[in-house]
């Protein structure tokens, strides 16, 4: 019997949020904005760890901007896990408000919510929430993501920077680091990840070469996912 | 668990279908005047997008996605042809080039759209000409510049040769290993849709105004050869009628776009066409930006021509415009310059005036590096280059005197 990782109410919640979305796409105001990619990657890394056991990915990542400066988001992942072929991954739905107060300065406020099924390598606490608050320039962007139970580990702040560091013979060269930070009573170290990428595009296909790393390095109790010192990811997107 | 996942990805890629359409043709030539349209959409704030990818990756696709999705929506409602695109977050705006097809008048497509709700804006695509009068012969040169008289270059490479300092020259292609240009254009590259770069006169006769090596015992000096050029080819070389080199205002747009981007000291616009409302926009950028933009008059127009009429543009010709007193004039008549080919010949016309002042306000920016530029002209407008440029070297033992004591560069 495979254990249910997703709780009835929020798959049904995140199954009427697929069908209203279909349904934007007909009632959609004319200057409404709806885009999706299909990708392959070889690993999906969050944050400093593989959430995919180290197996590849097949993702399905969607996104709808209204010009009111509201916005949502879908993203989903199915994974090649070994002998058993092509397994549900896990579902990330995202909605959000983003306003430019000054030219190159964008903020951005909004929440998600993340599941992860079994595949994922995640020992407990596979939904999670978060609520965001972001800052963009033309080149930087900071966020700061709260979570009141972070893959069961009790509430945790995320700090990250993101950065377009420079364009190289058409690649862009792209660079994050992060910091997870516990909240709560326990003290825990806070865990530090970043990453460093090159992309680019020809016509409707995306190209993406990526080295990530975590700090502290073992992460025995695979709480936060599968550590793998300087996991390079590559990956391919169609753009629809 | 996995029938619900199944459920929920279920619709998830009854949606993706629904979005699958098939991609836009790539653009094969320069925007049509006449026949296409820009059309303008507020770029959408850049904002976090799920699945973990930072800066770039799927979020950029992501947005290329939207764009393309709605400029195929927006061409579809209004039977257009969707034929190029150029995102432009800088300004807040995605610019979308659409073809109109035959039977309607382009101005007809653009009043309509500008009903649509999801257009910003919308504008013909606009033809500048370049600002250079018809060639008379092709044969090379001596070195007899006038800007060595009128200038005294000499004795303002005393003071400064324009070292540090970068001018984006966005205009037809420049010959960029040409022996008097070699190691001068650091960026060479080309905006003509459907075109890739090539040496043509215009552009590498202006390039070897402004910044011509000095000193290397061949052909001629430029009036600021320490500085860097920024060769960026918006305009292409006709070779029957004059004038004889053009450009479209999407090519120019995406030319003045990518300079911006770059930080230049001074942009050089040495073409003339209509009021273009995207690029007057991109020019006020420019400006605050602390860039100084200059722009070769159009005689035939009363305010000069766009964008040499733009407020904060410095409008140069080549001659005394009478009753003018808002143009600045310079050398432009009969000036040797740098031909593709390795070779020399003789110019004249606003283009080539136009290029000696960006050379000279490079030197000024060398010595001080204000976005302010204060250009000494006497009562007709034509430009006192000493004068200008001790201006700015304020604090510098020199002078432009016949002893010429030359304090640093």
């Amino acid at each position: 019997m495979i254990a249910r990782a997703v709780r009835p109410g929020r798959e049904r919640a995140a199954s009427r949020f697929a069908v209203a979305a279909l349904a934007l796409i007909f009632a959609s105001p004319a200057a409404a904005q709806l885009g999706g990619t299909i990708s392959l990657a070889s690993d999906d890394v969050f944050r400093g760890y593989s959430v995919s056991n180290g197996d590849p990915v097949a993702l399905l990542d969607l996104s709808y901007d209204n010009p009111s400066g509201a916005y949502a988001g879908a993203s989903g992942a199915m994974v090649v896990a070994g002998n058993e072929g092509v397994r549900p991954l896990r579902i990330q739905l995202n909605a959000g408000y983003a306003k430019r107060v000054a030219p190159g300065l964008t903020l951005d406020v909004g929440a998600t919510g993340t599941s992860y099924s079994h595949y994922s390598g995640l020992r407990s606490g596979r939904s999670y929430a978060e609520l965001y608050l972001g800052v963009a320039g033309e080149s930087v962007a900071s966020r700061l993501s709260v979570s009141p139970d972070y893959l069961g580990s009790g509430a945790a702040a995320y700090a990250e920077v993101n950065a377009k560091l420079a364009s190289v013979a058409s690649f862009d060269i792209t660079g994050h680091a992060g910091a997870l930070v516990p909240l709560g009573s326990y003290r825990s170290p806070t865990r530090f990840d970043w990453q460093i990428g090159a992309g680019r595009t020809f016509g409707r296909i995306a190209v993406r070469a990526s080295l990530s790393g975590a700090a502290p390095a073992r992460d025995s109790s695979r709480r936060y996912g599968r550590y793998h010192r300087g996991a390079v990811v590559l990956a391919v997107s169609y753009i629809l | 668990m996995r029938r619900g996942f199944i459920r929920l990805l279920a619709p998830l890629l009854a949606l993706t279908a629904t979005l699958t359409l098939s991609s836009a043709a790539p653009a094969q030539s320069p925007a049509v005047p006449g026949r296409e349209i820009l059309v303008m959409v507020r770029h959408p704030p850049d904002h976090f997008r799920p699945g973990g990818n930072y800066g770039g990756g799927y979020g950029d696709a992501l947005a290329q996605s939207e764009r393309e999705r709605l400029a195929r929506q927006i061409a579809g409602r209004h039977r257009l042809t969707l034929v190029d695109q150029w995102p432009m977050p800088m300004i807040g705006m995605d610019c979308f080039v659409m073809a109109v097809p035959d039977g309607r008048s382009s101005a007809a497509a653009v009043e309509e759209l500008s009903h649509d709700t999801a257009v910003a804006w919308s504008e013909p695509v606009g033809l500048f000409t370049t600002q250079s009068a018809p060639a008379s012969d092709n044969d090379p040169l001596y070195p007899a510049q006038p800007a060595a008289k009128q200038w005294k270059l000499a004795q303002l490479h005393q003071i400064a040769t324009g070292r540090g300092v970068k001018i984006a020259v966005i205009d037809s292609g420049i010959q960029a290993n040409h022996p008097d240009l070699a190691g001068q254009v650091v960026v060479n590259r080309n905006f003509v849709s459907g075109q890739s770069e090539a040496s043509e006169r215009h552009g590498t006769g202006v390039a070897g105004i402004i910044a011509a090596k000095a000193n290397n015992g061949i052909g001629i000096a430029g009036v600021a050869p320490g500085a860097r050029l920024l060769g960026l080819r918006a305009c292409w070389q006709r070779d029957t009628s004059a004038p004889s080199t053009v450009c479209d205002s999407f090519s120019l747009a995406k030319a003045l776009y990518f300079a911006i981007a770059q930080k230049p000291d001074v942009i050089n616009l040495s073409l003339s066409g209509s009021n273009d409302r995207l690029l007057r926009t991109l020019i006020d950028t420019a400006l605050e930006r602390g860039s100084a933009v200059v722009a070769a008059v159009d005689p035939n127009k009363s305010d000069g021509g766009f964008p040499a009429s733009v407020p904060g543009v410095i409008p140069v010709a080549d001659s005394f415009a009478a009753g003018r007193s808002d143009v600045y004039t310079a050398p432009g008549v009969d000036i040797p310059t740098t031909e593709p080919g390795g070779r020399w010949f003789l110019v004249s016309g606003s283009s080539f005036a136009a290029a000696h002042v960006s050379g000279l306000i490079a030197l000024v920016r060398q010595r001080r590096s204000s976005p302010a530029v204060t250009l000494v002209s006497n009562r007709s407008g034509a430009i006192d280059a000493c004068a200008t440029l001790l201006k700015a070297a304020s604090g510098c033992d020199c002078s432009c005197g016949s002893t010429g004591t030359g304090a640093g560069r």
